[in-house]
């Protein structure tokens, strides 16, 4: 097991099952670092408890070693492979790592983006169908950027080596809509990485817990 | 030598940005929509669309906000903390909030009608979230100013809503009259060399 950057204080991710908590749980186990994993429930969120830690009211979030508290999910898988570096990222400032850092920031600003969009678009009423139909069709477009990239160049988003990009990766594909399954039978690379992904032995539990 | 693919007040603002602060030779080409849009311009940015920015050993990346995190770490000591600290971290949170938050809240604003199959029709009301989505977002960056993003220190991600904040709709003066912190952010950035040439290279 590694140490905290800070020691004595452990981490604690703050999530639901399948959420956007899953992408950092998976790091947190695959780099073997210390962490509580605290299971929130809608009423949770709400309690002034949880607004002490985060005054924002944001799942997922991540306590640090130190207290601070960090929102973002790709914020804090990047921070991971900062804070341990050697296994799931190139070296910090590398022409490597800049491609790694572009990965992480395409899937969350536009993919992950995109995919709330399904949800938000529109001011809460009716006619979601349409924005909804779109919103569906720019994540397939987009994931399609990916699976090229897969093509070119895989099996990892960034080759021969894997990275915490994959498993970010693979948390998206949990959203897609009308199913995985379908994104999968479209996107074979994706599916592939996926696959390998899942049966990485390390992500076992964390997976069972998610139920995926 | 860096080089710079973009448009003039887009999102290559924040990377030139970066560039000029950090005194690193760069060149920077202006690239039309329809020539973004090529099989030539695409193998820089799949996504057809400005910036990206090819790195001295001829590596291409795209994301802006990525492009300007990788430009302090490999840079280090100015403009962000120590890759692997914890202040590190909050600036990588604030980096992910305005490219995942904020920048995808525009782009809904002033694009409203690609977010839907029925186009212009929904595009009224998506603007109108979308401009309430601003409002939200921009209501938690006022919070987090002390007087900078993180706390006392500069850093690349004020540049990086500093960008931002003069796409606001109508004017950027119309947001800094609602947000007293944010409307002194920027006075202050407006004011450093590197940003005021990039400003005025980008009317």
């Amino acid at each position: 097991m590694s140490d905290s950057p800070s020691k004595g204080g452990r981490y604690r991710l703050f999530g639901f099952p399948r959420w956007g908590s899953l992408a950092p749980q998976l790091v947190l186990e695959e780099l073997e670092v210390h962490h509580d994993m605290v299971w929130m429930t809608r009423e949770a969120i709400k309690a002034p408890t949880y607004r002490a830690i985060n005054p924002l009211g944001y799942v997922p979030a991540l306590q640090l070693p130190d207290g601070r508290v960090i929102i973002e999910s790709s914020a804090m898988v990047q921070h991971l492979t900062n804070a341990h570096p050697g296994r799931l990222a190139p070296p910090v400032g590398s022409g490597d790592d800049a491609i790694y850092i572009q990965w992480l920031t395409f899937m969350n600003a536009e993919v992950y983006a995109t995919i709330n969009c399904y949800e938000h678009f529109l001011d809460g009423a009716s006619e979601t169908k349409a924005a909804q139909a779109r919103a569906e069709a720019k994540v397939t477009e987009l994931f399609g950027i990916l699976d090229d990239v897969l093509a070119s160049g895989g099996p990892w988003l960034l080759g021969e080596h894997y990275s915490a990009a994959d498993p970010y990766l693979f948390m998206l594909t949990q959203w897609h809509r009308p199913s995985k399954e379908a994104l999968y039978a479209r996107y074979p690379r994706i599916a592939a990485l996926c696959a390998a992904v899942k049966a990485r032995p390390k992500l076992q539990a964390a997976l069972q817990a998610n139920g995926v | 030598m860096y080089k710079l693919f973009g448009r003039p007040g887009s999102g290559s603002v924040a990377p030139q940005m970066l560039l000029e602060e950090l005194g690193v030779p760069y060149e920077l080409t202006w690239v039309d929509p329809t020539v973004a849009q090529g099989a030539e311009y695409r193998r820089l940015n799949p996504t057809g669309k400005v910036p990206a920015l090819v790195l001295p050993d001829g590596e291409a990346m795209f994301e802006s906000a990525a492009m300007v995190v990788h430009l302090t770490d490999s840079h280090p000591g100015a403009l962000a903390p120590k890759p692997g600290t914890a202040a590190h971290a909050k600036y990588l949170q604030w980096m992910f909030f305005l490219s995942a938050t904020l920048y995808e809240t525009y782009l809904r604003f002033y694009y409203a009608d690609r977010y839907s199959s029925a186009g212009q029709d929904d595009a009224a009301r998506i603007k109108a979230q979308a401009g309430s989505d601003l409002q939200m977002a921009f209501g938690i960056l006022e919070d987090g100013l002390h007087p900078y993003l993180l706390g006392k220190e500069i850093s690349a991600a004020d540049l990086y809503l500093f960008m931002l904040s003069t796409w606001y709709h109508p004017s950027a003066d119309e947001l800094y009259r609602r947000y007293p912190r944010l409307s002194t952010l920027a006075k202050t950035l407006a004011q450093r060399p590197a940003v005021a040439k990039v400003m005025a290279a980008n009317v």
